[in-house]
């Protein structure tokens, strides 16, 4: 379980996210909604300490990842994964070497430097991409690839951490609705299959209520509303994002990405078979 | 046709006046800079003259006096200078005696003296450059404040490559010759080090302009310092760092010729005796051999750095 | 993920064979630079030879000249005889004519002074009062003495020539004099001379020599780590690191104590301000008596200062300047020189192919004939001096400056030209309005950049002969014992490159708006 407790950010003068307290349980599939600037992504980032917490303790079970440095903090970011709205892949390495990029944490820092990786480790790469269906890349630089094909390499680095936790900062801001979808499709199904915990920053209503059992509203730092989907009603969408007066001032429409023909019809789910069981 | 003054509002005439205040102002700081050169200039010739063994005007009728001083015998003579090949006017002294530099590879084949030299030089260059770009690739790292947060390693390492960069490199090849008293080692030394320097700070300023997102995707994974830098960094700056040490090349070959002229071997100092003795078929083999050395090595230099970083290649380092 | 089962793996692998295949071969690329870069470097070390140099290089006295850049010696000799020492200073010695350091402590009695064979007598006889003290006051003879004596080799016959003309006072007589000296080389280790026997202590342990005069060296004991003797009997040389180091002769103790800083640098011993405290100077300065009635105190002070026989200062300084002229005239020059050449050579602005190509090959010329070659041609027509150095500076730059600039102006914004070209403006009109607004500020952004760097150039020029510091430099590491004169026009010189380094790139960041170090 990760535990969130009066876990506050200031910059400066600004408070980014004040006193934010939540439990999130194994296997949940969390979206975190809210206007830009209402501190989801600086919560996100506290969770997997690029930021540190100005007060306030975070905890895995049992573990307080606020209070870990060194080592041991390196071992909690390798087990909580972390996806960019900016992919943020090494562009000039070939998408493979991005995907083993993920294996870091857990060799020794010789042999990365080296880039001396093992035959099991490549496999696993290559299965990891033939996941994300983007294996035929796996020898091109990752800066050549588009936006959705460069967000499933680094949900494919994610997968080679072999995390407990996944969290995805705005993961399809950056991506047409066609990849948004892909990209969120694989999540879910890491999700259900893996049982991996994920917390996804949304800046889409309904992309959240779609995909997520749990949804997260912030606003100016806090948080407003917690619960499932079906409890999202206009008044909390209203407490959310604001609005200027009046509740019906934020028409889903306007925070959709959905596109009207579904894509993956019922029944038919080639793409996201996993290459190996496992 | 007349010219008559537009009438102005009160805003245009209020701009206009202001305009004339900066124009004005504007003029003056040009003339006032300008004196400021001219009499900066002024007194510089002035001092140097007074200050030089010989005085400019006389000297000037006799400056290129040199180059009625470099023709030889004949023109065959640069050849046999270059290739050290037997001259006919060889009468034992150092002027003609081109064979005995010759360096014997083996029996019969030898590499002649200046081209030894150069070889020599250019040498130096290379290992200097090498050396100088394995050491300052380690410290820009630390220097950077993109990557090096502790705010006094950032200062001092900045500092320790100022101080490897403006160091006179003639120092420094000094001190090693009275240390080691011969050998490449001085000219290696002292070029090297200054190499640290200069491209420490050209490329801890390309790696504060590289891209971070990289860095934090690693960072994110649970990646060390060292790791983080060599995956996320090293890749999107090599090129750059790359092109910056060709330069770099193209530069150490003529410091090392300077430095050889001050006692570190290599054609430097070959060019320093041979002018400095009169000997004209050999200083117009040295100036020729150098002078095509340094084509050479500029050419390969902007070709490998083209290819290497498109045309932004054209930049100068110190 | 778990593991995976062998032939799902195969499968897997089969079905990418490039992605195993080409990694192999890329991964091998890495090592194989490697490889040739570290064969390189083994092929340079046995081209240059480096393990011989270095083997053979003189590394015990690097640590001297090292510590030479930021410290000093003083060598008092302390000569055995009969049954006292004596107790001398070489002429030059940074502590003055008349030393009498508080670390040098000497223990006076009266003493039966019998006549020596070998002629000591005549220090006695050239300076009734005794001591060194009274040896060194003003006497050349005795000072020429202990300073050749030093030296060893003819020794024994000048001392007997000595002698012949001493004939007359062989006789006995009894006088003050020394009969023991403490050298002391900080925290508790010294050196104890007697005339029989030396006493060394260093860190607790104690080192006891028998002095058999003019013989040999008798060590009782074993030797510690810290002193080192050739063969039994001869010289021993004893270490107290840092602080100095003693060599102990059969005949004499020469002291090598060394003390951190730069001695007498600001007046020389010469200089009646010498050994006086900053303040006593300072009131001398301002309201003391004149020292010297032709002149104010502030003149003399001022006069002694610049001409300080051991540092020079008004010559490094006006060396110095000479090197920043260079430098200076030599880049004003070159960019005077090269703007109007820059516009002949490009090819958008004047239209003569010919033209462009001669003037781009001779700016290219230019530059290839080496600033070293330059140099040594410039010094041989103007003789030595910043007058070369400028001519070096500028032929060199000039090339440089012209190919830089002639690139700029083929790179600039057309659209501004024919801005000004529509209006209908003459020829050269067009390129003051259309171009040079645009270039100015890269052209002077780039000369100032090498203004900076052209500053350490003409140090190295000026070694070969060009003239400033850098000739001054050479001259004073060839001798080998002025290091610390070294440190100092090191010094001098960093102060001036940071000085231009940051002027220059601040002027630069006004005229381009950018971070410096882009171009």
């Amino acid at each position: 379980m990760l535990a969130i407790r009066h876990v506050t950010r200031r910059f400066g003068e600004t408070t980014a996210v004040d006193k934010v307290d939540l439990e999130i349980a194994e296997g949940e599939m969390v979206g975190v909604i809210g206007r830009s600037g209402a501190g989801k992504s600086t919560l996100l980032r506290m969770i997997n300490r690029l930021i540190d917490p100005s007060e306030g303790e975070i905890s895995f079970q049992g573990t307080q990842v606020s209070a870990l440095g060194g080592a041991a903090l390196r071992r909690w970011q390798r087990d909580c994964a972390m996806i960019f709205q900016q992919f943020n892949l090494v562009p000039r390495l070939d998408v493979l070497t991005n995907v083993l990029l993920g294996r870091l944490n857990h060799r020794s820092t010789a042999l990365n430097l080296l880039s001396v990786y093992s035959r099991e480790e490549r496999l696993k790469a290559i299965a990891a991409l033939e996941r994300l269906d983007i294996a035929q890349t796996a020898l091109q630089r990752a800066g050549t690839l588009s936006g959705g094909q460069q967000q499933r390499v680094a949900i494919a680095r994610a997968l080679m951490q072999e995390p407990k936790v996944i969290l995805a900062d705005e993961p399809i801001a950056s991506l047409d609705p066609l990849n948004a979808k892909v990209v969120m499709d694989s999540l879910a199904d890491i999700n259900a299959r893996e049982g991996i915990t994920v917390v996804t920053n949304l800046h889409t209503l309904d992309t959240a209520r779609q995909y997520c059992s749990r949804i997260i509203g912030m606003a100016r730092g806090s948080v407003v509303f917690d619960g499932a989907p079906e409890e999202l009603t206009r008044e909390a969408v209203h407490r959310i994002y604001g609005g200027e007066g009046r509740a019906e001032a934020i028409p889903e429409e306007i925070t959709s990405t959905s596109i009207d023909t579904p894509l993956r019809p019922q029944g038919e789910q080639p793409r996201l078979e996993p290459a190996l069981a496992g | 046709m007349s010219v008559t003054s537009p009438v102005l509002s009160t805003a245009g005439r209020t701009i206009e006046a202001h305009w004339q205040e900066l124009a004005v102002r504007r003029r003056l700081y040009t003339i006032g800079g300008i004196l400021f050169m001219v009499l900066a200039m002024g007194g510089s010739f002035w001092f140097a003259n007074e200050s030089n063994a010989g005085k400019f005007f006389d000297r000037l009728p006799h400056v290129f006096d040199f180059i009625g001083q470099l023709v030889p015998r004949d023109g065959l003579e640069l050849w046999r200078a270059l290739f050290d090949l037997p001259s006919p006017y060889d009468d034992g002294s150092l002027k003609y005696n081109y064979p005995e530099g010759r360096v014997y590879v083996t029996e019969s084949a030898y590499i002649p003296e200046y081209i030894y030299k150069m070889l020599e030089t250019i040498n130096i260059a290379l290992v200097s450059t090498l050396i100088g770009f394995g050491i300052g690739f380690v410290l820009c790292f630390l220097a950077a404040s993109n990557l090096t947060t502790r705010r006094w390693l950032r200062f001092f390492v900045r500092r320790f490559m100022e101080v490897l960069r403006a160091f006179p490199e003639i120092v420094i090849a000094g001190f090693f010759l009275a240390v080691l008293s011969l050998g490449a080692i001085p000219a290696i030394m002292a070029v090297s080090i200054h190499t640290i320097g200069a491209l420490g700070k050209l490329f801890f300023e390309v790696v504060e302009n590289a891209d971070m997102r990289a860095e934090e995707g690693l960072r994110a994974a649970g990646a060390n310092w060292v790791e983080r830098v060599w995956f996320a960094i090293v890749p999107q700056v090599l090129p750059n760092f790359l092109s910056y040490a060709l330069l770099r090349l193209e530069i150490n070959v003529r410091a090392s010729t300077i430095i050889g002229a001050v006692g570190g071997g290599g054609i430097g100092e070959a060019l320093r005796l041979s002018i400095s003795r009169a000997h004209e078929a050999k200083t117009l083999a040295i100036v020729l051999l150098l002078f095509c050395t340094i084509v050479a090595v500029d050419q390969f230099s902007a070709w490998l750095r083209r290819r290497l970083v498109g045309n932004q290649a054209f930049e100068f380092g110190g | 993920m778990g593991a995976f089962h062998a032939h799902e793996a195969e499968a897997l692998a089969a079905r990418y064979p490039d992605v195993f295949a080409r990694s192999l071969r890329s991964r091998l690329t890495g090592w194989l630079i490697a490889a040739g870069i570290v064969a390189y470097f083994l092929f340079a070390w046995w081209f240059f030879s480096i393990g011989q140099v270095l083997a053979n290089g003189n590394w015990g006295i690097a640590g001297i000249y090292m510590a030479d850049w930021v410290s000093y010696e003083v060598r008092p000799d302390i000569e055995f005889r009969d049954n006292h020492l004596e107790i001398s200073f070489p002429r030059f010695s940074p502590l003055g004519e008349n030393p009498d350091p508080a670390w040098l402590v000497e223990k006076r009695a009266i003493v039966e002074i019998r006549p020596e064979e070998k002629g000591s007598v005549l220090t006695g006889a050239a300076s009734p009062s005794g001591g060194f003290l009274g040896n060194l006051g003003g006497n050349e003879d005795t000072a020429d003495e202990s300073f050749l004596g030093a030296l060893g080799g003819g020794q024994p016959n000048m001392r007997r020539t000595d002698e012949v003309s001493s004939e007359t006072v062989l006789k006995t007589r009894r006088e003050e004099a020394v009969v023991e000296a403490s050298v002391s080389f900080g925290s508790g280790n010294r050196v104890d001379v007697f005339p029989e026997r030396v006493e060394v202590t260093r860190g607790g342990e104690m080192l006891i020599l028998d002095i058999v005069r003019d013989d040999r060296v008798e060590v009782r004991g074993p030797l510690p780590a810290w002193a080192s003797q050739r063969e039994p009997g001869a010289k021993v040389f004893v270490y107290f690191g840092f602080s100095g180091r003693a060599e102990i002769g059969n005949d004499e103790v020469t002291v090598r104590r060394r003390f951190l800083g730069w001695e007498n640098f600001v007046f020389d011993t010469r200089s009646p301000f010498w050994g006086r405290p900053a303040g006593e100077v300072i009131s001398l300065i301002v309201s003391g008596e004149r020292l010297d009635p032709e002149r104010s105190n502030a003149a003399l002070a001022w006069n002694n200062f610049l001409n300080n026989a051991e540092w020079q200062h008004g010559d490094v300084w006006l060396k110095l300047l000479q090197t920043i002229v260079m430098a200076f005239a030599g880049t004003v020059l070159a960019t005077l020189v090269a703007f109007p050449l820059s516009f002949a050579a490009a090819r958008n602005i004047s239209p003569n192919r010919v033209g462009n190509f001669v003037l781009k090959r001779f700016f290219d010329f230019l530059r290839s004939v080496d600033m070293l070659i330059w140099a040594l041609f410039f010094t041989r027509g103007f003789g030595p001096g910043p007058l070369a150095g400028i001519s070096a500076i500028f032929f060199t730059d000039t090339g440089t400056f012209g190919k830089l600039y002639s690139e700029a102006l083929e790179n600039i914004d057309e659209k501004q030209r024919e801005g000004v070209r529509s209006v209908g403006a003459a020829p050269v009109s067009v390129q003051r309005y259309g171009v040079v607004p645009q270039v100015l500020p890269v052209f002077l952004s780039q000369s100032l950049y090498f203004w900076e760097s052209n500053t350490r150039s003409a140090t190295i020029i000026g070694a070969v002969g060009a003239g400033g510091i850098g000739l001054k430099l050479w001259e004073a590491m060839r001798t080998n014992t002025d290091w610390e004169n070294v440190a100092y026009m090191v010094l001098l010189i960093l102060l001036v490159v940071f000085v231009f380094d940051n002027i220059s790139s601040a002027l630069r960041r006004r005229l381009i708006g950018a971070e410096p170090g882009q171009h």
